[in-house]
């Protein structure tokens, strides 16, 4: 195997909270994206019969066609990286993580007999526990049982696979996905020590989403989750400030007015003149401390809570920007600058649009959180909501195989370089 | 741990060390079963010590042979001294010895003690032998006090010799081991311009998608991270 070799066979693997996203070096820029789930099937079912199949799990763009009724889904679904992290003993959750591995590595596989494997490049939560990596490289050898489809792999930090993807050495990047949010400072290394994680992401705007249906009178709605969080990117408004966006959408209730129909059903949402909750769904995900949503809590919404994993503490009501300063304010005050001057931000939970007409009340997440530190005293700030931000995990996967030679072997304490694993 | 029990010898060697002198010869005396013979020496004068043992003294006729031997050995020697047990102290009678001109030390585990200094003989042309004159017999006193204060010198200067090897070897040792690291630096320098030579190159070869474009693409250009990320070994 030489460098050349290597180059022409990275292949990304970004285990997102949501979604998994995947692919060769060759892809360019768009990886392949499937949903980070897998489907437990029935094996006496109809579909599974007729279709032929003798897999115990589905994954990948045929998960739909398997799909039984709700009681079922909730049974049979499983979406392992929920939080980032999974747990040592959830053998059903590893096994989609390893059908989904062999799914996304088949599918780009050359059959040439020039092909001896892949460069595995994966990337997890900054979090995750040592455990994790020690499965995964379990995983990856398992690939090879049949034919050799993983060379050598490595497993990095989602944080440090953003940075490099966006060409910043010193940074610090917030990468916020379904489960949960990760502040992680960069200098040429991931700072590990000053790792903040809050215990929200995208799961949380989607309750609070929820919330909101069930009071406009779409409870039954309510349950699916993915509607919810269609809804959601669709409806949801990040507010310059939540008070006046909200005195705004009173005074102006066409101007903020939301009507929604699904695609190929007869669904159709109105907000009507609960309209202005529509810039509840993203203040939640950056301040969940706004005492308005303490009536959210009293009608017995689950407020995030503090929980510890492995050896992570996951903070729930932290805000955005305590949490950016939190984790500033543990390296050396002679790089804080540095890292306050560039920050990151980076996953779904970013992606917030100013919808024409509400120019003067909604804003970015970029905005909203330099103002939020701003507030805080901070100074020389500069935040920047990457390009792609569902795609930057996979590309910085792909400049580190690119880049890291064959011969930098992996080593735990550094938890970096190549595991040959084939 | 169990310690060696001193011998007789060596604890009587000890004091008269402490004047100069060094042990010259010791064995059994050649005429007496009874008393093993130590000859100390200060380069000048030459002194014999008698050693009677416990086991010695349980024999009947030990002491009147010890005294026999040693009047004998007064002719060659400068000065004669009978070391004895110190419980057998009483045994002998100390004033006869002084008056004979024999020097008495006691000693027991603990360390010797000299109760009678020996009276100290100098040798005429007799006990030097035929041949040597009174002139000759200064010169080689003088000859062997000149030796020794050379020997002496000689010494001290292969001490510092030594030294002065060890400070050379620990020198020599860092330098090696600063050689091996520059050699690694600039083996590793070199790996790393090899890589980044090969990715230069490389950088024609990888399509940039499905659309078979030749470039790389644009998260990969001008990335600072290909070359921190190349260094890492």
């Amino acid at each position: 195997m030489n460098e050349e070799y290597k180059r022409e066979h990275v292949f990304g693997l970004d285990y997102g909270t949501s979604d998994f996203k995947f692919g060769p070096i060759t892809l360019g820029e768009v990886p392949e994206v499937v949903e980070n789930r897998g489907y437990f099937v029935d094996s006496s079912s109809l579909m599974s019969r007729l279709m032929g199949v003798r897999k115990e799990i589905v994954v990948g763009r045929d998960v739909p066609m398997f799909l039984e009724s709700r009681e079922e889904l909730a049974k049979r679904m499983v979406y392992p990286m929920r939080n980032g992290i999974i747990p040592k003993d959830d053998e059903r959750a590893w096994r989609v993580i390893e059908e989904l591995t062999r799914y996304a590595l088949e599918i780009f596989a050359p059959e040439d007999e020039d092909f001896q494997g892949f460069y595995a490049v994966a990337s997890i939560s900054v979090v995750a526990p040592r455990y994790m990596y020690e499965r995964l490289f379990e995983v990856f050898k398992e690939m090879n049982r049949g034919r050799v489809l993983i060379r050598a792999a490595t497993i990095i930090p989602q944080p440090l696979a953003v940075a490099i993807a966006h060409k910043t050495p010193t940074c610090t990047v917030v990468e916020s996905g379904h489960g949960n949010t990760q502040v992680c400072p960069i200098s040429m290394y991931p700072v590990r020590d000053a790792v903040i994680a809050l215990n929200r992401g995208g799961d949380a705007a989607n309750i609070l989403t929820a919330e909101i249906l069930k009071d406009a009178g779409y409870g039954d709605l309510a349950k699916e989750e993915s509607l919810v969080r269609k809804i959601k990117e669709e409806i949801g408004l990040l507010p310059r400030n939540l008070s006046e966006a909200i005195q705004f959408a009173k005074s102006n209730p066409d101007k903020v007015r939301a009507s929604l129909k699904i695609p190929g059903t007869r669904v159709k949402i109105d907000l009507e003149d609960l309209s202005w909750t529509r810039f509840l769904i993203g203040e939640y995900v950056f301040n969940p401390g706004h005492e308005i949503f303490q009536s959210y809590f009293a009608r017995g919404m689950p407020r995030p809570g503090d929980v510890k994993i492995g050896d992570t503490y996951f903070y729930g009501m932290m805000d955005m920007a305590e949490a950016v300063i939190t984790s500033v304010e543990k390296c050396p005050i002679e790089l804080q600058p540095y890292l306050y001057s560039k920050i990151l931000l980076s996953g779904g939970n970013f992606g917030w649009r100013i919808p024409r007409g509400l120019e003067s009340v909604a804003t970015t997440a970029d905005l909203k959180s330099k103002e939020m530190l701003v507030e805080k005293g901070i100074e020389n700030v500069e935040v920047v909501v990457t390009g792609d931000p569902k795609f930057s995990v996979w590309k910085g996967c792909i400049v580190y195989g690119y880049a890291v030679p064959i011969d930098y072997e992996w080593r735990w304490e550094r938890m970096e370089g190549w595991m040959n694993v084939a | 741990m169990s310690r060696k029990k001193p011998r007789p010898r060596d604890i009587i060697s000890t004091i008269y060390e402490e004047e100069g002198f060094y042990e010259v010869e010791h064995g059994s005396g050649p005429e007496s079963g009874y008393f093993d013979r130590l000859v100390l020496s200060d380069g000048r004068r030459e002194i014999v010590v008698g050693i009677l043992s416990e086991e010695a003294f349980a024999a009947r006729g030990a002491i009147q042979d010890a005294l026999l031997q040693a009047e004998k050995l007064k002719g060659k020697f400068n000065g004669v001294i009978l070391a004895i047990p110190r419980k057998y102290q009483k045994a002998v009678d100390e004033n006869v010895l002084a008056l004979h001109g024999f020097g008495l030390l006691i000693y027991d585990i603990l360390g010797a003690e000299e109760v009678i200094p020996p009276k100290i003989r100098e040798f005429d042309q007799a006990i030097m032998g035929e041949g040597h004159r009174p002139e000759e017999r200064r010169i080689e006193e003088e000859e062997l006090i000149r030796l020794r204060r050379e020997f002496s010198r000689i010494l001290k200067v292969l001490e510092e010799m030594e030294t002065r090897l060890d400070r050379l070897e620990k020198e020599q040792n860092k330098l090696m081991a600063r050689i091996s690291g520059v050699e690694s630096k600039i083996e590793s320098l070199k790996r790393t311009e090899q890589r980044m030579e090969e990715a230069k190159a490389a950088s024609g070869v990888i399509n940039g998608g499905k659309s078979g474009s030749k470039s790389l693409p644009p998260y990969l250009v001008n990335n600072p991270w290909v070359e921190i990320l190349s260094r890492r070994e």
